[in-house]
Protein backbone atom coordinates (compact mmCIF):
# COMPACT_ATOMS: atom_id res chain seq x y z
CA UNK A 1 0.00 0.00 0.00
CA UNK A 2 1.59 3.54 -1.03
CA UNK A 3 0.68 5.98 1.46
CA UNK A 4 0.76 9.94 0.79
CA UNK A 5 2.08 13.09 3.11
CA UNK A 6 2.55 16.32 1.77
CA UNK A 7 5.93 17.71 3.01
CA UNK A 8 7.53 21.05 3.47
CA UNK A 9 11.30 19.83 1.63
CA UNK A 10 12.55 17.05 -0.04
CA UNK A 11 14.20 15.38 2.83
CA UNK A 12 16.02 14.16 5.24
CA UNK A 13 13.76 15.87 6.96
CA UNK A 14 10.15 15.30 6.24
CA UNK A 15 7.98 17.59 8.24
CA UNK A 16 4.54 17.81 7.03
CA UNK A 17 3.50 20.77 4.74
CA UNK A 18 -0.25 22.03 6.46
CA UNK A 19 -1.49 22.62 2.96
CA UNK A 20 -2.52 19.88 0.71
CA UNK A 21 -2.89 21.31 -2.85
CA UNK A 22 -0.19 24.10 -3.05
CA UNK A 23 2.43 21.83 -0.77
CA UNK A 24 5.68 21.92 -2.18
CA UNK A 25 6.33 18.15 -2.16
CA UNK A 26 4.74 14.45 -1.40
CA UNK A 27 6.51 11.87 0.48
CA UNK A 28 4.93 8.50 -0.72
CA UNK A 29 5.83 5.26 1.58
CA UNK A 30 5.24 2.10 0.19
CA UNK A 31 4.87 -0.57 2.82
CA UNK A 32 5.15 -3.13 0.89
CA UNK A 33 9.13 -2.60 -0.67
CA UNK A 34 9.04 -0.21 3.01
CA UNK A 35 10.85 2.47 0.95
CA UNK A 36 9.78 6.14 0.75
CA UNK A 37 10.17 8.64 -2.26
CA UNK A 38 9.50 12.56 -2.08
CA UNK A 39 8.55 13.90 -5.39
CA UNK A 40 7.54 17.35 -6.79
CA UNK A 41 3.83 18.47 -6.27
CA UNK A 42 3.01 20.12 -9.90
CA UNK A 43 0.12 21.71 -7.80
CA UNK A 44 2.11 23.45 -5.78
CA UNK A 45 2.81 26.91 -8.94
CA UNK A 46 -1.18 25.45 -10.54
CA UNK A 47 -2.43 28.94 -11.38
CA UNK A 48 -5.56 27.11 -10.26
CA UNK A 49 -7.46 23.69 -9.47
CA UNK A 50 -4.13 22.97 -7.23
CA UNK A 51 -6.29 20.86 -5.10
CA UNK A 52 -7.58 18.59 -8.36
CA UNK A 53 -4.06 18.44 -9.52
CA UNK A 54 -2.33 17.48 -6.77
CA UNK A 55 -4.89 14.38 -6.87
CA UNK A 56 -4.18 13.61 -9.89
CA UNK A 57 -0.87 13.47 -9.34
CA UNK A 58 -1.07 11.14 -6.25
CA UNK A 59 -3.62 9.06 -8.49
CA UNK A 60 -0.81 8.66 -10.89
CA UNK A 61 2.11 7.21 -8.31
CA UNK A 62 -0.43 4.78 -7.23
CA UNK A 63 -1.50 6.27 -3.59
CA UNK A 64 -4.31 4.83 -1.54
CA UNK A 65 -4.54 6.96 1.09
CA UNK A 66 -3.45 10.18 1.93
CA UNK A 67 -2.52 11.45 5.64
CA UNK A 68 -2.62 15.64 5.44
CA UNK A 69 -3.65 18.29 8.23
CA UNK A 70 -6.04 20.17 5.92
CA UNK A 71 -7.86 19.29 2.62
CA UNK A 72 -9.86 21.89 0.67
CA UNK A 73 -13.27 21.18 -0.57
CA UNK A 74 -12.47 20.61 -3.97
CA UNK A 75 -9.51 18.35 -3.24
CA UNK A 76 -11.83 15.93 -1.10
CA UNK A 77 -14.13 15.69 -4.14
CA UNK A 78 -11.39 14.57 -6.00
CA UNK A 79 -9.93 12.40 -3.55
CA UNK A 80 -13.05 10.61 -3.50
CA UNK A 81 -13.53 10.37 -7.07
CA UNK A 82 -10.41 8.83 -7.22
CA UNK A 83 -11.02 6.57 -4.58
CA UNK A 84 -7.69 7.70 -2.46
CA UNK A 85 -8.59 7.26 1.46
CA UNK A 86 -7.72 10.37 3.38
CA UNK A 87 -7.25 11.21 7.07
CA UNK A 88 -6.98 14.55 8.48
CA UNK A 89 -4.41 15.01 11.30
CA UNK A 90 -1.93 17.13 13.21
CA UNK A 91 0.76 18.42 11.57
CA UNK A 92 3.91 16.14 12.59
CA UNK A 93 6.75 14.43 11.16
CA UNK A 94 5.72 12.22 8.31
CA UNK A 95 7.52 8.98 8.71
CA UNK A 96 5.74 9.28 12.78
CA UNK A 97 2.77 9.41 11.19
CA UNK A 98 2.67 6.90 8.99
CA UNK A 99 3.73 4.40 11.28
CA UNK A 100 1.15 5.39 13.62
CA UNK A 101 -1.46 4.92 10.70
CA UNK A 102 -0.01 1.68 9.52
CA UNK A 103 0.05 0.51 13.28
CA UNK A 104 -3.51 1.68 13.41
CA UNK A 105 -4.12 -0.89 10.97
CA UNK A 106 -2.16 -3.63 12.36
CA UNK A 107 0.72 -3.51 9.83
CA UNK B 1 -15.28 55.42 -31.53
CA UNK B 2 -13.13 55.85 -28.64
CA UNK B 3 -12.77 53.22 -26.07
CA UNK B 4 -11.34 53.97 -22.49
CA UNK B 5 -11.48 51.62 -19.36
CA UNK B 6 -11.25 52.97 -15.86
CA UNK B 7 -10.09 50.02 -13.62
CA UNK B 8 -8.04 49.53 -10.46
CA UNK B 9 -6.28 46.50 -9.46
CA UNK B 10 -7.84 46.81 -5.62
CA UNK B 11 -11.49 47.22 -5.14
CA UNK B 12 -13.46 49.66 -3.67
CA UNK B 13 -11.24 52.79 -5.00
CA UNK B 14 -13.56 54.31 -6.93
CA UNK B 15 -13.89 52.81 -10.61
CA UNK B 16 -18.14 53.37 -10.55
CA UNK B 17 -17.85 56.94 -9.48
CA UNK B 18 -15.25 58.04 -11.86
CA UNK B 19 -16.95 56.05 -15.12
CA UNK B 20 -20.28 57.15 -14.43
CA UNK B 21 -18.89 60.85 -13.85
CA UNK B 22 -16.55 60.34 -16.95
CA UNK B 23 -19.55 59.12 -19.09
CA UNK B 24 -22.01 62.11 -17.77
CA UNK B 25 -18.87 64.59 -19.00
CA UNK B 26 -18.16 63.17 -22.25
CA UNK B 27 -22.38 63.32 -22.87
CA UNK B 28 -22.22 66.92 -21.96
CA UNK B 29 -19.67 67.62 -24.36
CA UNK B 30 -21.73 66.18 -27.07
CA UNK B 31 -20.27 62.90 -27.41
CA UNK B 32 -22.69 60.04 -27.97
CA UNK B 33 -21.67 57.87 -25.05
CA UNK B 34 -21.54 54.21 -24.03
CA UNK B 35 -21.62 53.42 -20.23
CA UNK B 36 -20.37 49.41 -20.46
CA UNK B 37 -20.86 47.98 -17.13
CA UNK B 38 -18.29 45.01 -17.48
CA UNK B 39 -18.03 44.46 -13.21
CA UNK B 40 -20.64 42.02 -14.36
CA UNK B 41 -20.46 40.13 -10.90
CA UNK B 42 -21.58 42.98 -8.94
CA UNK B 43 -22.59 45.64 -11.71
CA UNK B 44 -23.59 48.62 -10.25
CA UNK B 45 -23.37 51.61 -13.27
CA UNK B 46 -27.51 51.39 -12.82
CA UNK B 47 -27.83 52.85 -9.36
CA UNK B 48 -26.96 55.88 -10.81
CA UNK B 49 -29.69 56.21 -14.30
CA UNK B 50 -33.25 55.79 -11.97
CA UNK B 51 -34.93 57.29 -14.83
CA UNK B 52 -33.32 55.35 -17.95
CA UNK B 53 -35.36 53.72 -19.81
CA UNK B 54 -35.01 49.62 -20.36
CA UNK B 55 -34.42 49.13 -24.28
CA UNK B 56 -32.93 45.28 -24.48
CA UNK B 57 -32.25 42.54 -22.56
CA UNK B 58 -30.39 39.36 -24.23
CA UNK B 59 -29.04 35.59 -22.51
CA UNK B 60 -25.00 35.10 -23.35
CA UNK B 61 -25.10 31.38 -24.16
CA UNK B 62 -21.43 29.51 -23.41
CA UNK B 63 -20.57 25.57 -24.46
CA UNK B 64 -19.97 23.56 -21.41
CA UNK B 65 -18.02 20.60 -22.54
CA UNK B 66 -19.56 16.81 -20.87
CA UNK B 67 -17.81 13.35 -21.31
CA UNK B 68 -19.72 10.67 -22.70
CA UNK B 69 -17.92 8.02 -20.26
CA UNK B 70 -18.65 5.03 -22.46
CA UNK B 71 -16.84 6.66 -24.89
CA UNK B 72 -13.76 7.72 -23.22
CA UNK B 73 -10.84 5.30 -23.20
CA UNK B 74 -8.76 7.48 -20.48
CA UNK B 75 -6.34 8.35 -22.93
CA UNK B 76 -5.27 11.43 -21.40
CA UNK B 77 -5.34 13.84 -24.54
CA UNK B 78 -7.60 16.39 -23.28
CA UNK B 79 -6.01 16.46 -19.76
CA UNK B 80 -2.43 16.82 -21.32
CA UNK B 81 -4.22 19.71 -23.00
CA UNK B 82 -6.17 21.66 -20.36
CA UNK B 83 -4.02 24.60 -19.25
CA UNK B 84 -6.23 25.14 -16.48
CA UNK B 85 -6.41 21.99 -14.42
CA UNK B 86 -9.83 21.79 -15.48
CA UNK B 87 -9.56 18.03 -16.33
CA UNK B 88 -8.80 15.20 -14.27
CA UNK B 89 -8.48 11.28 -15.84
CA UNK B 90 -8.78 8.34 -12.97
CA UNK B 91 -9.84 5.75 -15.84
CA UNK B 92 -12.18 7.92 -17.63
CA UNK B 93 -12.10 11.84 -18.41
CA UNK B 94 -13.92 13.86 -15.81
CA UNK B 95 -14.39 17.80 -16.33
CA UNK B 96 -14.09 20.52 -13.50
CA UNK B 97 -16.67 22.75 -14.61
CA UNK B 98 -15.83 25.54 -12.07
CA UNK B 99 -12.01 25.77 -13.55
CA UNK B 100 -13.40 25.19 -17.31
CA UNK B 101 -12.25 28.31 -19.31
CA UNK B 102 -14.40 26.83 -22.24
CA UNK B 103 -11.93 27.17 -24.61
CA UNK B 104 -13.22 24.21 -26.25
CA UNK B 105 -9.80 22.67 -26.71
CA UNK B 106 -10.64 18.92 -24.87
CA UNK B 107 -13.21 18.19 -27.91
CA UNK B 108 -10.95 19.00 -30.83
CA UNK B 109 -7.94 17.11 -29.54
CA UNK B 110 -10.48 13.78 -28.28
CA UNK B 111 -9.80 11.03 -30.60
CA UNK B 112 -12.88 9.25 -29.39
CA UNK B 113 -15.39 11.79 -29.78
CA UNK B 114 -16.27 11.47 -26.45
CA UNK B 115 -16.64 15.47 -25.15
CA UNK B 116 -19.97 17.09 -26.40
CA UNK B 117 -20.91 20.87 -25.66
CA UNK B 118 -23.98 21.90 -23.55
CA UNK B 119 -25.57 25.06 -23.81
CA UNK B 120 -25.52 26.65 -20.51
CA UNK B 121 -26.87 30.43 -19.92
CA UNK B 122 -23.76 32.31 -18.35
CA UNK B 123 -25.86 35.66 -18.00
CA UNK B 124 -27.59 38.08 -19.71
CA UNK B 125 -26.76 41.86 -21.29
CA UNK B 126 -28.92 44.62 -20.62
CA UNK B 127 -28.99 47.87 -22.41
CA UNK B 128 -30.68 51.23 -21.22
CA UNK B 129 -31.43 54.49 -22.92
CA UNK B 130 -30.11 57.69 -20.35
CA UNK B 131 -30.28 60.18 -22.43
CA UNK B 132 -30.95 60.72 -26.65
CA UNK B 133 -27.53 60.05 -26.80
CA UNK B 134 -25.94 57.82 -23.75
CA UNK B 135 -27.01 54.29 -23.55
CA UNK B 136 -25.89 52.14 -20.45
CA UNK B 137 -25.14 48.43 -20.87
CA UNK B 138 -24.66 45.72 -17.98
CA UNK B 139 -23.55 42.45 -18.41
CA UNK B 140 -24.62 40.47 -15.40
CA UNK B 141 -23.41 37.27 -14.51
CA UNK B 142 -25.70 34.01 -13.97
CA UNK B 143 -25.16 33.39 -9.86
CA UNK B 144 -23.04 30.40 -9.76
CA UNK B 145 -20.64 31.04 -13.00
CA UNK B 146 -17.34 31.00 -12.20
CA UNK B 147 -15.68 32.13 -15.15
CA UNK B 148 -16.96 35.87 -16.80
CA UNK B 149 -14.29 36.50 -19.12
CA UNK B 150 -16.89 35.23 -21.92
CA UNK B 151 -19.71 37.74 -20.63
CA UNK B 152 -17.68 40.78 -20.35
CA UNK B 153 -16.39 40.05 -24.30
CA UNK B 154 -19.77 40.03 -25.42
CA UNK B 155 -20.92 43.12 -22.72
CA UNK B 156 -17.50 44.95 -24.01
CA UNK B 157 -18.55 44.50 -27.68
CA UNK B 158 -20.66 47.66 -28.46
CA UNK B 159 -21.30 48.86 -31.79
CA UNK B 160 -23.01 52.23 -30.82
CA UNK B 161 -21.41 55.44 -29.31
CA UNK B 162 -18.55 58.16 -30.29
CA UNK B 163 -16.98 57.41 -26.59
CA UNK B 164 -17.23 54.12 -25.01
CA UNK B 165 -16.35 54.10 -20.87
CA UNK B 166 -15.96 50.45 -19.50
CA UNK B 167 -16.40 50.27 -16.03
CA UNK B 168 -13.84 47.14 -15.37
CA UNK B 169 -14.37 44.51 -12.71
CA UNK B 170 -11.13 44.63 -9.67
CA UNK B 171 -8.19 42.82 -9.81
CA UNK B 172 -5.50 41.46 -12.33
CA UNK B 173 -6.85 38.24 -13.31
CA UNK B 174 -8.52 36.94 -16.81
CA UNK B 175 -11.51 39.48 -16.55
CA UNK B 176 -9.43 42.46 -16.12
CA UNK B 177 -7.53 41.33 -18.94
CA UNK B 178 -10.94 40.96 -20.61
CA UNK B 179 -12.04 43.65 -20.09
CA UNK B 180 -9.25 46.38 -21.11
CA UNK B 181 -7.96 44.29 -24.00
CA UNK B 182 -7.89 47.11 -27.16
CA UNK B 183 -8.94 49.56 -25.46
CA UNK B 184 -7.36 53.33 -26.57
CA UNK B 185 -6.74 54.34 -22.78
CA UNK B 186 -6.60 52.84 -19.17
CA UNK B 187 -7.63 55.13 -16.50
CA UNK B 188 -6.66 53.67 -13.05
CA UNK B 189 -8.32 54.60 -9.86
CA UNK B 190 -6.09 54.33 -7.08
CA UNK B 191 -5.85 54.99 -3.79
CA UNK B 192 -2.53 55.49 -1.53
CA UNK B 193 -2.71 52.84 0.95
CA UNK B 194 -0.55 49.46 1.38
CA UNK B 195 -3.20 47.45 -0.15
CA UNK B 196 -3.75 49.90 -3.27
CA UNK B 197 -0.20 50.49 -4.15
CA UNK B 198 0.69 46.49 -3.88
CA UNK B 199 -2.80 46.31 -6.09
CA UNK B 200 -1.79 49.34 -8.33
CA UNK B 201 1.81 47.79 -8.87
CA UNK B 202 0.28 44.51 -10.11
CA UNK B 203 -2.06 46.53 -11.83
CA UNK B 204 0.99 47.88 -14.03
CA UNK B 205 1.99 44.50 -14.75
CA UNK B 206 -0.63 43.52 -16.75
CA UNK B 207 -1.30 47.28 -18.32
CA UNK B 208 2.45 46.87 -19.59
CA UNK B 209 2.67 43.10 -20.71
CA UNK B 210 -0.69 44.15 -22.74
CA UNK B 211 1.42 47.27 -24.08
CA UNK B 212 -1.50 49.91 -23.13
CA UNK B 213 -1.28 53.61 -22.91
CA UNK B 214 -2.71 54.65 -18.94
CA UNK B 215 -3.52 57.16 -16.55
CA UNK B 216 -3.88 57.64 -12.97
CA UNK B 217 -6.95 59.21 -10.87
CA UNK B 218 -6.00 59.47 -7.53
CA UNK B 219 -9.13 58.81 -5.09
CA UNK B 220 -9.16 59.78 -1.54
CA UNK B 221 -5.63 61.64 -2.28
CA UNK B 222 -5.97 63.09 1.18
CA UNK B 223 -4.61 59.84 2.43
CA UNK B 224 -1.12 59.37 2.07
CA UNK B 225 1.67 56.63 2.50
CA UNK B 226 3.26 58.50 -0.60
CA UNK B 227 3.45 55.08 -2.72
CA UNK B 228 1.27 55.95 -5.36
CA UNK B 229 3.23 59.32 -6.26
CA UNK B 230 6.53 57.92 -6.06
CA UNK B 231 5.29 54.60 -8.39
CA UNK B 232 4.08 56.94 -11.08
CA UNK B 233 6.95 59.16 -10.75
CA UNK B 234 9.68 56.04 -11.40
CA UNK B 235 6.69 55.11 -14.77
CA UNK B 236 6.39 58.31 -15.35
CA UNK B 237 2.43 57.78 -15.06
CA UNK B 238 0.41 61.01 -15.32
CA UNK B 239 -1.91 61.67 -12.46
CA UNK B 240 -4.72 63.21 -14.24
CA UNK B 241 -7.16 63.77 -11.71
CA UNK B 242 -6.79 63.95 -7.38
CA UNK B 243 -10.19 63.42 -5.58
CA UNK B 244 -9.70 63.92 -1.62
CA UNK B 245 -12.16 62.17 0.79
CA UNK B 246 -15.33 64.15 0.55
CA UNK B 247 -18.67 64.30 1.72
CA UNK B 248 -20.56 65.14 -1.38
CA UNK B 249 -19.52 61.79 -2.93
CA UNK B 250 -21.21 59.39 -0.30
CA UNK B 251 -24.14 62.09 -0.59
CA UNK B 252 -24.48 61.69 -4.20
CA UNK B 253 -24.36 57.61 -3.88
CA UNK B 254 -27.02 58.02 -1.43
CA UNK B 255 -29.24 59.76 -3.65
CA UNK B 256 -28.44 57.76 -6.65
CA UNK B 257 -27.12 60.98 -8.68
CA UNK B 258 -23.71 60.85 -10.66
CA UNK B 259 -21.18 63.40 -8.91
CA UNK B 260 -21.30 65.19 -12.24
CA UNK B 261 -24.76 65.87 -12.06
CA UNK B 262 -24.75 66.23 -7.79
CA UNK B 263 -21.88 69.16 -7.94
CA UNK B 264 -21.06 71.71 -10.05
CA UNK B 265 -17.34 71.67 -8.67
CA UNK B 266 -17.08 68.03 -9.87
CA UNK B 267 -18.84 68.33 -13.04
CA UNK B 268 -16.36 71.27 -13.68
CA UNK B 269 -13.50 68.90 -12.72
CA UNK B 270 -14.76 65.32 -14.49
CA UNK B 271 -15.54 67.83 -18.36
CA UNK B 272 -11.71 69.00 -17.91
CA UNK B 273 -10.47 65.69 -17.29
CA UNK B 274 -12.81 64.23 -20.30
CA UNK B 275 -11.49 66.53 -22.24
CA UNK B 276 -7.61 65.80 -21.17
CA UNK B 277 -8.21 61.99 -22.00
CA UNK B 278 -9.73 62.65 -25.55
CA UNK B 279 -6.72 65.08 -26.38
CA UNK B 280 -4.14 62.13 -24.96
CA UNK B 281 -6.21 59.83 -26.91
CA UNK B 282 -5.59 61.88 -30.31
CA UNK B 283 -2.46 62.45 -29.87
CA UNK B 284 -1.49 58.99 -29.38
CA UNK B 285 -3.60 58.20 -32.62
CA UNK B 286 -1.60 60.97 -34.37
CA UNK B 287 1.53 59.75 -32.77
CA UNK B 288 1.01 55.92 -34.43
CA UNK B 289 0.29 57.08 -37.52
Amino acid sequence: MKIAVPVLGPGPDLMMDERFGRARFFWIYDSNSKKGEVIENPGYSAATAAGPAAVQTLKDAGVEVLLAANVGPKARDMLVAAKIEYHEIEPQDAQKAVEAFLKSRGL
Amino acid sequence: MIKIAVASGKGGTGKTTVSVGLARAFSLLGKSVALVDCDVEEPNCHVFFPESRAISRKDVISLVPHVEEDLCSGCRRCYEFCHFNAIVVFDKARILDEFCHRCGGCNLVCPKGAISEEEVRIGEILEWEVGERFRLREGRLTVGQANPSELIKETKDVSWGEVVVIDCPPGTGCSVMEAIEGVDLVVAVVEDTPFGVHDFEKFLLVTEKMALDKVVVWNRADISIGGITKVCADKGIDIVMSIPFMREFQESYARRKDIVSFSQRWRDEFLSLAKVLLNRIEENKRDAT
